[in-house]
C-alpha cells in the first residue's frame, strides 16, 4: 500500500501516499469495576435528532421532516439536507457523515466485509482513504455507515462490551451476541443516533453469519446486505448475481466489482475499497488502490495528473 | 402560609412549591413524604390529587447536557434576538508524519467576524511532554478542551508513572467532544511521539477521529491539503517536514482570507519536542518608525475637570472612630 497511486476516477486528481494505521481504543476502568448496560450512558441529555442539527438557527432543520426509516434513500435524503444546514463558513465544521458503500456476503465457509473509503463533511472529502470496517473482537467486524461520529462511538463501546463478555465466558463472543449489543445501543437510542451497520463474522456454533442493523435499530440475519448511500445503486444487482455457496475468491471478486460500480455511480462513495474476510482460519484483510478497480461505464482510464492529458494530445481532457 | 384558599389557588400554590422543590431535591416529589401536619382527610385528598398530578412531570436526566437553554436560545432568536459572537479562529491548522516523529503548523491569526482580533496568537496548545494539539473553531472551546485534557494526562502521568499516549489523548478528546453533540465547536490536530510510535489524528467537533499520515483543518485547510496532496511523501526527513508544513500553512495564510499573520511550528521526536514559535514571519510590519511613538506628557488638553465622591463621607459623632 505504501506510494500507491490514486489518480482520475471521474474528474478528480489524486496522488495518494496514503498509509494504513491501526488504531488502540483505550478505556479506563477502575480495579473491580464492572460495565454494565446501565453505565452505558454516553448519550443520557442528548436530544432527539430534530433538534440536533442546528438547535439554535430558528429555520426548520431539513432533517426533521426526513422520515426515519431504514431505506437508504432516506438516510441519503437526510444527509442532503444536513450536509447544507450543518455546514458553516468553514467547510469542516459540519457533522462527519460517511455517504458510503458497505456490503458484507456470506460464502461457503465464511464472510467478506468490503467498503469504500470515503468520509465527507458536506461537499469537503474529509478522509480519503478511511477505514469503515472496524474491528470488535477477533472473528467479528463491523461496517459502519452514517455519521462518524456515532457509529465510532457505538463501535467503542461494543468492542469495550465484547472484551468483558469475553473475559467472563472465557471463549469468543459469537456473531449474534455482537449483532445484538449493536442493535441494543442502536434501537435505544435510535432517535439520537445515525448509523446503519453491518456486522459479520464467524462463530464455532453457527460459521460465517452476516446480520444488517439498519437505521431503525432492528436486527436482520441475511445471506447477504448491503447499505450506505451507495447501497440503491446496488439492490438488484445483487438480488441479480448473488449466489449461495461460493467460493472465497468469488466473494472476494464479487463485493469488490460492487463496491468498484457503486462508487462509479454514487458520489458520496470513492477512494479505494477494503475488505475483510472471516473464517474458520482467521481473519484476512485486502487493499484494492482506485487506480486499480475496474472501470465500468464512462469511466476513463486512471491519470496521474491533468497534465499527462494534456501531454496526450486532447486538449480538452474532459470532453469525452 | 395559608395555602388552604380555594381549591385551584391550592393547586397552583402548591405546584409552585413543588416545581421549586422538584429543582432542588428530586426526590421530594413522593407524595407520602409530603403529607404534613393534620390537614382534613378532605384537604389531604386534594393535595394527595395535585401532587400526583405533579408527579407525572419528567424528572430531569441526571448528568450528561442539558439543551434546555438551546431550546431557550432558539426562542429567543425567533423572536428577534441577536446573540453575540464568539471569537472564532478562522484558521489554518496542519500535521505530518515525518521518518522520525511528527511535525504540527498553524497560523496566528485569530479574528471576531471580519475583524482580526489577534495577529500573534498561539494556535498549537501543550497536551503533554510529547504531545501537542493544533486547535481550529472557537477559540475558548479550543483553548478549554486542550487544558482539561492535558490536566488530565497530567493526573494520568502521576497515577501511572508511565508517559501519556496519543491514543489515550485521543479518546479523552473524542468522548468530551461526543457527549457535547458538537456544541464544543473544536477541530483539532493532535499529534505526538509515544512508546508505540509517532502518531496524527484529526478530532471533529462531533467527536469522529481519523488517524492519517498527513492532516489539515479549519477554515485554510483546502488550501493546505492542495499543498499536502501535490508534495508529501513517506519518510521526509526534518527539514524537508518542517519545509511542506510551512508551505501549508502559507497556502493558508496567504489563500484564505480567515488565517494569516505567521507560521508556527512544533517538531515532535521520540525524547524530544522543539516548539518553533514564529518559524516564518512571512507578514511583516510594513512601516515602523524608526524612533518609534512617544509623546509628551500635556499634549491632550483638559477642558474641563468634575469630581464625583463615590461613597458618601461618614462623620462619627459620638464614641471613639477605633471602635468601627
Amino acid at each position: 500500500m505504501e506510494g500507491c497511486s490514486v489518480p482520475i476516477r471521474k474528474t478528480r486528481v489524486y496522488t495518494d501516499h496514503l498509509r494504513e494505521n491501526l488504531r488502540t481504543i483505550v478505556i479506563f476502568t477502575r480495579p473491580g469495576q464492572v460495565a454494565t448496560s446501565a453505565s452505558c450512558s454516553f448519550l443520557r441529555g442528548r436530544p432527539p435528532l430534530a433538534s440536533r442539527v442546528s438547535p439554535v438557527a430558528s429555520r426548520q432543520s431539513p432533517l426533521a421532516a426526513a422520515p426515519l426509516g431504514f431505506s437508504a434513500t432516506d438516510m441519503d435524503a437526510a444527509l442532503m439536507g444536513s450536509s447544507s444546514v450543518a455546514m458553516g463558513d468553514i467547510p469542516t465544521t459540519g457533522e462527519h457523515r460517511m455517504g458510503t458503500t458497505i456490503v458484507g456476503v456470506c460464502y461457503d465457509g465464511g464472510v467478506v466485509l468490503a467498503a469504500d473509503s470515503r468520509t465527507s463533511t458536506g461537499m469537503y472529502v474529509a478522509n480519503r482513504a478511511s477505514d469503515k470496517i472496524t474491528q470488535l473482537t477477533d472473528n467479528v467486524y463491523v461496517c459502519r455507515s452514517g455519521s462518524a461520529a456515532d457509529t465510532q462511538v457505538i463501535s467503542d463501546y461494543v468492542r469495550y462490551f465484547l472484551h468483558q463478555h469475553t473475559i467472563q465466558l472465557a471463549q469468543p463472543a459469537t456473531v449474534k451476541v455482537t449483532a445484538n449489543l449493536i442493535r441494543l445501543l442502536a434501537y435505544q437510542n435510535k432517535n439520537m443516533l445515525q448509523a446503519g451497520m453491518i456486522v459479520g463474522g464467524w462463530d464455532k456454533y453457527e460459521g460465517g453469519q452476516i446480520f444488517s442493523v439498519p437505521l431503525g435499530g432492528t436486527i436482520l440475519r441475511q445471506p447477504f446486505a448491503i447499505g450506505g448511500s451507495g447501497s440503491s445503486y446496488l439492490y438488484g444487482l445483487l438480488d441479480h448475481e448473488w449466489k449461495e455457496g461460493m467460493s472465497q475468491e468469488e466473494a472476494e471478486k464479487f463485493v469488490v466489482k460492487v463496491v468498484s460500480l457503486a462508487i462509479a455511480r454514487d458520489g458520496a462513495s470513492g477512494g479505494v475499497v477494503r475488505t475483510v474476510t472471516i473464517n474458520a482460519d482467521g481473519v484476512s484483510r485486502k487493499f484494492y488502490p482506485g487506480d486499480k478497480l475496474p472501470l465500468w461505464h464512462e469511466e476513463i482510464e486512471p491519470q496521474n495528473s491533468l497534465l499527462d492529458i494534456l501531454a496526450a494530445g486532447n486538449p480538452e481532457p474532459m470532453v469525452q | 402560609m395559608d395555602f388552604f384558599g380555594d381549591e385551584e389557588e391550592y393547586n397552583t400554590n402548591v405546584l409552585a412549591i413543588i416545581q421549586r422543590n422538584h429543582e432542588l431535591v428530586p426526590g421530594a416529589l413522593c407524595p407520602a413524604a409530603s403529607a404534613t401536619s393534620s390537614p382534613s382527610p378532605r384537604r389531604r385528598h386534594r393535595r394527595r390529587r395535585s401532587i400526583s398530578m405533579a408527579g407525572a412531570m419528567d424528572l430531569p436526566a441526571k448528568g450528561g447536557f442539558s439543551f434546555d437553554l438551546c431550546r431557550r436560545n432558539a426562542m429567543l432568536a425567533e423572536k428577534g434576538l441577536k446573540m453575540p459572537g464568539f471569537r472564532k479562529t478562522g484558521t489554518t491548522i496542519v500535521g505530518l508524519v515525518f521518518q522520525d516523529g511528527v511535525v504540527l503548523g498553524a497560523d496566528t491569526r485569530a479574528t471576531e467576524g471580519p475583524i482580526v482580533a489577534d495577529k500573534n496568537c498561539e494556535k498549537i496548545h501543550y497536551m503533554a511532554p510529547n504531545i501537542y494539539c493544533c486547535g481550529a473553531g472557537t477559540a475558548a472551546d479550543t483553548e478549554a478542551v486542550t487544558d482539561m485534557v492535558s490536566s488530565q494526562l497530567q493526573l494520568h502521568r502521576y497515577a501511572t508513572g508511565r508517559e501519556s499516549r496519543v491514543v489515550t489523548a485521543l479518546t479523552l478528546l473524542k468522548s468530551h467532544l461526543f457527549s457535547y453533540q458538537g456544541h464544543v465547536s473544536a477541530a483539532l490536530v493532535l499529534g505526538g511521539v509515544d512508546v508505540t510510535g509517532p502518531h496524527l489524528h484529526t478530532v471533529y467537533p462531533h467527536g469522529s477521529t481519523d488517524t492519517l499520515p498527513f492532516a489539515t483543518m479549519g477554515s485554510g485547510s483546502l488550501a493546505a491539503m492542495s499543498v499536502f496532496e501535490s508534495k508529501y511523501k513517506e519518510g521526509l526527513t526534518r527539514e524537508e517536514g518542517i519545509q511542506l508544513v510551512s508551505d501549508a500553512i502559507c497556502a493558508g495564510i496567504f489563500n484564505d482570507l480567515g488565517s494569516g499573520s505567521n507560521v508556527d511550528v512544533c517538531v515532535i521526536t521520540k525524547g524530544k519536542t522543539e516548539y518553533l514559535r514564529n518559524h516564518q514571519l512571512p507578514n511583516p510590519r510594513t512601516y515602523v518608525s524608526s524612533k518609534g511613538y512617544s509623546f509628551t506628557k500635556g499634549q491632550t488638553e483638559v477642558l474641563s475637570t468634575k469630581i464625583t465622591q463615590l461613597e458618601p463621607k461618614v462623620e462619627v459623632a459620638e464614641g471613639d472612630a477605633m471602635e468601627e
